[in-house]
């Protein structure tokens, strides 16, 4: 435990003092509803129907940034071969990265809100926290998945191409459940079947984190 | 009778795609010889 | 011993292939009340639903061979699970390419987003996926362990990707298109088996043949290397 604190220390400290990853989802994210401004001329009826899926989008192409980011740092300092020679579970290094990751991205997401708010005017209501479990589960899927996905593409010369194959198809439950929840949330009808919704995104979470945790030592071997 | 053309279609990519792996199994399998030609050269000539 | 298996495995190949034709385009008889384009529809099913299938269990075979090399570490498993996943490219671009093939002339669209033809899509980007992992790392152990973790990870992800889309239909009624699956009449069903039995066949005979290549690539690398050291 105490070496994924550790990770996750080191990996917080530094992008507070560089704000690199987040600043960069961030912008990212702002220049994607710039962008969609333009290439869809929707009346307001529309765009409250297409907000969820613009929300995730962003979501999804700025968590990039931040799961390349996570293990490029570590490739351009040399850690690779020292996290393998840590005379530590693999599962924690796995656990220290996921945590990083997730909480990074979790702050931009909780920026980027606002913005989206503001550029496609939607009413907040009290409901709205209901939002929180759903990007939290979604988020935490997202990076499951792309933590150990982003370990196994850092070893190649394209990294970001192959985390971006590797990870799409693989989250696109993730996606389209998460989509559908906040559809609910924005729109303001939670039906029964929100609950059940979340609950197969946790359980998305629990498969691949636990999947994740245990196939980590795998990569970091010789 | 288009429809026809389709199916026609279907089954060439089918077989096209069938004889297509053997071909690029071949064309590994003449790679292969040839370093093994290369192989035995070079065994011939430590010898 | 080897090519004997083999050789008797292409002549049960081809007779079966030459059968198959026979059965789906002469035996099997017309049904009389549709029009013609559920007829070819019919046709295309025989050889489009056996590539599913085929391409299916050449996954799943990548994901037995995955786990079973990261719990051996033996290059054969390594070789066998490589060997299967092009295999399984070849099935699933057939039935991606077939598909939208079949799809025009009887339903008039090329694509649509269902759990099917979707969670194929999804499986084929895996396996592609699987396979320039493999193509971008040099040879060794490292490239066996991750391209074993993503043979896991993706072949755990597919039914979930599936059922999700399923769900997902629910939500937005699209044209779902039903390959006809339900009963079928005596003569197609056993057109259907023969030509799923002949699909098998092509499958593990392609499967041996890749598979003899890789290893005979190894063991060549292999005395290249030893002579280099000496």
């Amino acid at each position: 435990m105490r070496a994924a604190l550790a990770i996750l220390r080191k990996d917080l400290r530094m992008e507070f003092r560089s704000k690199e990853s987040i600043l960069a989802m961030w912008i990212f994210s702002l220049l994607i509803f710039v962008i969609f401004n333009f290439t869809f001329e929707v009346s307001r009826l529309v765009m409250l129907e297409i907000a969820p899926g613009l929300l995730w989008v962003a979501f999804i192409f700025s968590g990039m940034f931040g799961l390349n980011h996570s293990f490029a740092v570590e490739k351009e300092n040399g850690n690779l071969r020292s996290m393998a020679l840590m005379p530590v579970d693999g599962g924690q290094i796995f656990l220290g990265k996921f945590l990083s990751v997730t909480l990074i991205m979790l702050m931009f997401e909780v920026l980027i809100f606002p913005i989206f708010v503001i550029f496609y005017d939607l009413q907040l209501s009290l409901q709205f926290f209901l939002l929180i479990p759903v990007v939290l589960a979604g988020t935490i899927g997202f990076t499951s998945l792309g933590t150990i996905l982003s370990a196994v593409a850092v070893h190649t010369r394209n990294q970001q191409i192959l985390l971006s194959l590797l990870l799409w198809p693989l989250v696109s439950p993730i996606v389209i459940w998460s989509v559908n929840l906040t559809s609910m949330v924005l729109i303001g009808e939670i039906v029964p079947s929100f609950y059940s919704l979340l609950t197969r995104i946790v359980a998305f979470d629990v498969i691949f984190f636990t999947l994740a945790y245990m196939l980590f030592d795998f990569i970091l071997e010789d | 009778m288009d429809a026809y053309v389709y199916l026609f279609l279907a089954y060439s990519i089918i077989w096209l795609g069938i004889f297509g792996f053997m071909w690029y199994m071949n064309k590994k399998a003449n790679h292969i010889e040839q370093d093994m030609l290369l192989l035995k050269e070079m065994i011939d000539a430590k010898k | 011993m080897k090519s004997t298996i083999d050789k008797i495995l292409l002549v049960v190949l081809l007779i079966a292939f030459l059968v198959c034709m026979y059965l789906i385009f002469i035996w099997v008889p017309q049904i009389k009340a549709s029009n013609a384009s559920e007829q070819i529809a019919q046709k295309i099913f025989y050889f489009h639903v056996p590539s599913a299938w085929l391409g299916f269990l050449a996954f799943f075979i990548v994901f037995i061979t995955s786990v079973g090399y990261l719990w051996k570490r033996d290059r054969r498993y390594e070789l066998i699970g490589v060997a299967s996943a092009e295999i399984g490219v070849l099935f699933i671009t057939l039935v991606l390419l077939t598909g939208p093939i079949w799809a025009k002339p009887v339903w008039g669209i090329w694509w649509t987003w269902d759990a099917r033809l979707t969670s194929s899509l999804i499986l084929w980007l895996i396996y592609v996926a699987y396979l320039m992992l493999r193509r971008y790392l040099p040879d060794g152990s490292k490239r066996a362990n991750l391209s074993a973790v993503v043979g896991i990870l993706g072949f755990v992800d597919v039914p979930i990707v599936y059922y999700s889309i399923r769900w997902w239909e629910t939500q937005h009624p699209k044209a779902v298109m039903a390959s006809g699956e339900g009963s079928l009449a005596q003569p197609m069903f056993i057109a259907f088996m023969f030509s799923l039995a002949t699909f098998t066949v092509l499958y593990v005979y392609l499967l041996r043949k890749r598979y003899q290549l890789l290893v005979i690539e190894d063991s060549i690398n292999k005395q290249f290397k030893e002579m280099e050291i000496l």
